[in-house]
């Protein structure tokens, strides 16, 4: 939940440019069909363009599908095709899909090439949720033998611009079970947004998965992404709109009147204020060296501190107690 | 096809080109069960089972009583799970399974579950080294030697363990055995993945299995003999789910025909068989959970002739040509799929002097899309004197099964046939004085354009490949020995191996090393057996080492076995016998495969009772 706000307080705080969305409700899809075949060899929802190959004959495909399957129940390989909450994003009915055993692109189209990617909202499927739940006849289940395998099935989205790949990448855990308390261990199985932004300009988003379960074979979890409402920008971001990592630090964290911000670059910066609601509380200067906020009049909570400047953003959150 | 025909047409013309006339018959043998030219050939390189063993019905399959006996090494997903063999480091489909001289493996996996071949009908059985890549396991049905025999058979044990064997023999001119045998089992034993963690106990592991087998011996005329062998079996087994997999309802139904028909006549300078035989198996792979339903089903006639014949004192001639048509149909192939294959063996081997025998064989076969594959053998041995040995060298080869073929996505009709030289030394000596044999073998070989299920970086899916090449190399050596005591007969028996069995070819995915053991070759194999009888009693210790391997998974740990069976035989008159068997002696938590346990300390009793009407 902290998570969706902060992602949706950084877009709100970008660049307002025409973003798009690709929810590929645009495509024809019957509730409870897929569609394993893209027409011209990739399906176009929005500003992306998803690579696909099928083989009618050799009944394969591979890249991308679409699909508006609903089956939440039965695990498998036969249920390919359903993601873990049987529906697109906020309950719409088509959602793509990617079997990315190698690593598989989203193309970016039309204004959004090489402009910079808000985020998207990925979900485990039905079948890749039940063998890590339960294992199947290749696949450990999450835990291992024991319960106490540190196990996990990670996201990690890399860009490329121009054919050169970005020197970041984003990590999202679909399941994640490395937890020293198995309570925390969890499989992901709702639509999650996942923050794009810090790749910068990209004209193509590279999707890789891992997991800890690997033999000689390869990686034994299926190897499958579910992927809804692809949020791109419609102009490139100048290096203003690109978050930076500056060194700030802020003490004590969490908090309880004030709040001490070492700042080492030679450039001021402009500190916002920000509610976990997106309002904006307060804006202040951040000068070279220590600077002091006090907020002795805030009520106890969660708050965002965004950080700007002529060469970059960054954003901390911070809790008053 | 119609090449084949040709190929078969004017093979049989060279076969019949040195026919004598019927005027001139012989007296056919009694016993001639060998088809292969090669089969059995080989003194030194081939190991028969114990066939009193056997019989015992102890066995639930063959596949247990040859690695009890020290012949292979099963890799075993269970008790009563799918078992595979591992000889001399090869792959499990580089061994081929002959009944009665005709190849019963699928064309389809090329393998054979020796889970699935029933004892009770087995009156011979063994391991020869020749004959193909990973050598060749036999089991033949021979014509009774009394009036009546009756074998009834009788166990029960843990998991739920229960057997039932029943084999009517007898006749005159024509005599029939005929033979039943009846499993169940729950194998749903006790496991601990771990020292301090609770017991956990297998589910949905049970087994049923019916087998009747039927076998008719007709000597029709003194120089013609018909037998007919018929084979149904049934079996349903529970497939029992990992132990990192909560649950499992899957399970597998086979449905088994084998069918043959053998002609034998004799003519004075040879012996003829023909046989004509077809197999049928119909496999059903379900999994309620994941609503999947997996049928498959493979159907062949196999027609062979084979000449066996002697020419002057020193020559023998051999000559085998078999014509195979299969067809399968399995989820993964867009049609029903065929596969015609030709295969010609012609052997010679001539006996040097009196002690000195050389043998060379050539063999070759064709299938309609693939080139033809070529072997043959040079074998010199020394029989006749305390020190035996044996050398040869050998080509082989194994065509690409059907799933490697055609199974889609990945099939590949483009595949070529695995291609290997072998060499043996083989050398064994008998002290009879002091009660001690002696046998040591060295081998090596080298398999090329090994198949592999492969995934390159620029490729969609895994497909077959012709993608690495692997080498093979070991000893095997064996030692018997009596222990004179005043007390009972006692005889120690000891094997090792040592198989060293590499790829020799990196592979990216799957992710294989050059000079990688292969997974699940073990290196070191160690049995020692302790055999004793005193009156009417008998009983024998073995211990069985294992070292680790390593599998796709994870590594696997080496493992100590013990076993312990004593009998008693109450009545010479009917030959019957009580026994009592412990298996996994020293209750070692151990696996074959990984993520899949294996029982620990387990019992089992049952009787053997036989009637000669002799």
């Amino acid at each position: 939940m902290k998570n969706n706000l902060l992602s949706l307080l950084l877009l709100s705080s970008s660049l307002l440019t025409a973003q798009v969305v690709a929810d590929f409700e645009n495509f024809d899809v019957e509730q409870g069909q897929f569609l394993p075949e893209a027409s011209e060899g990739a399906f176009t929802t929005g500003n992306i363009s998803l690579s696909n190959v099928y083989n009618a004959e050799q009944n394969f495909w591979s890249g991308w599908a679409v699909s508006a399957t609903t089956d939440t129940e039965t695990p498998g390989f036969m249920n390919q095709y359903s993601s873990r909450s049987g529906a697109g994003n906020n309950g719409s009915s088509t959602y793509g899909l990617t079997y990315a055993f190698f690593q598989q692109p989203i193309d970016l189209i039309g204004d959004a090439a090489g402009a910079p990617v808000m985020g998207m909202y990925v979900n485990n499927g039905t079948y890749a949720y039940f063998s890590m739940l339960e294992g199947d006849n290749v696949a450990k289940k999450f835990g291992g033998e024991t319960g106490d395998d540190p196990d996990f099935f990670l996201l990690t989205v890399f860009g490329e611009l121009d054919g050169e790949m970005t020197t970041d990448s984003v990590n999202f855990y679909l399941a994640d079970y490395r937890f020293d308390n198995n309570d925390e261990d969890y499989i992901v199985e709702n639509w999650t947004f996942v923050n794009l932004e810090s790749l910068g300009n990209v004209d193509r988003l590279w999707i890789k998965l891992s997991s800890s379960d690997v033999g000689e074979f390869g990686m034994n979890t299926p190897a499958y992404l579910f992927v809804d409402d692809v949020t791109t920008a419609g102009d490139p971001t100048s290096v203003q709109d690109q978050r930076r990592d500056f060194g700030l630090t802020v003490y004590p964290n969490p908090f309880s009147n004030q709040v001490q911000l070492t700042w080492n670059e030679t450039e001021r910066g402009q500190v916002r204020l920000v509610s976990v609601d997106g309002s904006l509380l307060g804006e202040y200067v951040l000068t070279q060296g220590q600077n002091q906020l006090s907020l002795s009049d805030l009520p106890n909570g969660t708050y965002f501190l965004q950080v700007l400047t002529e060469n970059g953003w960054d954003v901390r959150r911070i809790v008053k107690q | 096809m119609r090449g084949f025909l040709f190929i078969l047409a004017l093979s049989s013309v060279l076969l019949v080109a040195g026919q004598e006339s019927l005027d001139s018959l012989q007296q056919l043998p009694e016993v001639v069960v060998s088809e292969s030219a090669s089969q059995r050939a080989g003194e030194l390189t081939s190991t028969s089972l114990s066939v009193d063993k056997i019989r015992g019905g102890q066995y639930y399959s063959l596949g247990e009583a040859l690695e009890d006996q020290g012949l292979l090494f099963v890799k075993s997903y269970g008790i009563g799970s799918l078992a595979t063999a591992s000889v001399r480091g090869a792959a499990a489909s580089q061994t081929t399974i002959s009944w009665n001289g005709i190849p019963i493996q699928s064309p389809m996996l090329g393998l054979l579950d020796l889970s699935l071949l029933p004892t009770v009908h087995v009156d011979e059985a063994g391991l020869d080294y020749d004959g193909a890549i990973g050598g060749n396991i036999f089991i033949n049905s021979l014509a009774p030697d009394s009036a009546l025999l009756v074998q009834d058979g009788f166990t029960v044990g843990s998991f739920g363990q229960f057997r039932k064997t029943l084999a009517v023999s007898g006749g005159n001119k024509l005599k029939f055995k005929l033979s039943a045998q009846l499993d169940r089992a729950t194998n749903d034993f006790p496991f601990q993945v771990r020292e301090d963690l609770p017991e956990k106990q297998l589910s949905n592991a049970a087994l049923q299995q019916q087998v009747a087998q039927q076998s008719f011996f007709w000597g029709a005329h003194p120089k013609h003999r018909f037998e007919l062998h018929l084979w149904q079996q049934s079996t349903h087994r529970e497939l029992p789910p990992t132990t990192v997999q909560t649950r499992s309802e899957a399970y597998q139904d086979d449905m088994v025909y084998r069918n043959q028909l053998r002609w034998q006549f004799a003519t004075q300078r040879a012996v003829w068989q023909t046989a004509l035989a077809h197999l049928e198996e119909e496999i059903l792979y379900a999994d309620p959970t994941i609503a999947l339903e997996a049928p498959s089903d493979f159907r062949s006639w196999i027609l062979s002739t084979n000449r066996q014949a002697a020419i002057g004192r020193n020559w023998k001639i051999n000559s085998l040509i078999r014509l195979q048509e299969s067809n399968a149909l399995a989820n993964g192939y867009p049609e029903r799929q065929s596969q015609a294959l030709l295969f010609f063996e012609q052997e010679a081997s001539y006996q040097i002097s009196q002690r000195l025998h050389l043998r060379v064989a050539t063999k070759a076969q064709w299938t309609e899309e693939q080139p033809a594959a070529l072997g043959g053998q040079l074998q010199l041995s020394n029989s006749q004197t305390q020190w035996k040995w044996q050398l040869g060298v050998q080509r082989d080869f194994r065509i690409p099964t059907l799933n490697d073929l055609f199974w889609q996505p990945g099939g590949n009709p483009d595949l070529l046939p695995e291609r290997s030289w072998s060499q043996d030394a083989n050398l064994s000596r008998n002290w009879s004085k002091f009660g001690s044999q002696f046998h040591v073998s060295i081998f090596n070989r080298m398999v090329t354009n090994w198949i592999q299920w492969a995934q390159r970086e620029e490729q969609l899916f895994w497909s077959a490949q012709n993608i690495t090449e692997v080498w093979s190399r070991g000893v095997q050596a064996s030692w018997a020995q009596d222990i004179p005591n005043p007390i009972c007969q006692l005889r120690l028996k000891s094997n090792y191996q040592w198989t060293r069995s590499t790829f020799q070819t990196p592979v990216q995915n799957p992710s294989i090393e050059r000079g990688e053991q292969l997974w699940y070759t073990p290196e070191h194999q160690v049995l020692v057996q302790v055999e004793g009888s005193k009156g009417a009693f008998q009983w024998q210790l073995a211990h069985r080492y294992v070292s680790a391997s390593s599998g796709i998974n994870d590594d696997l740990e080496d493992y100590h076995l013990g076993m312990l069976q004593v009998n008693w035989h109450p009545s010479e008159a009917f030959g019957s016998r009580v026994y009592f068997r412990i298996d996994n002696l020293w209750d070692e938590n151990y696996r074959v495969i990984e993520r899949r346990p294996m029982p620990g300390r387990q019992w089992s009793i049952g009787y053997h009772w036989l009637f000669n009407a002799n």
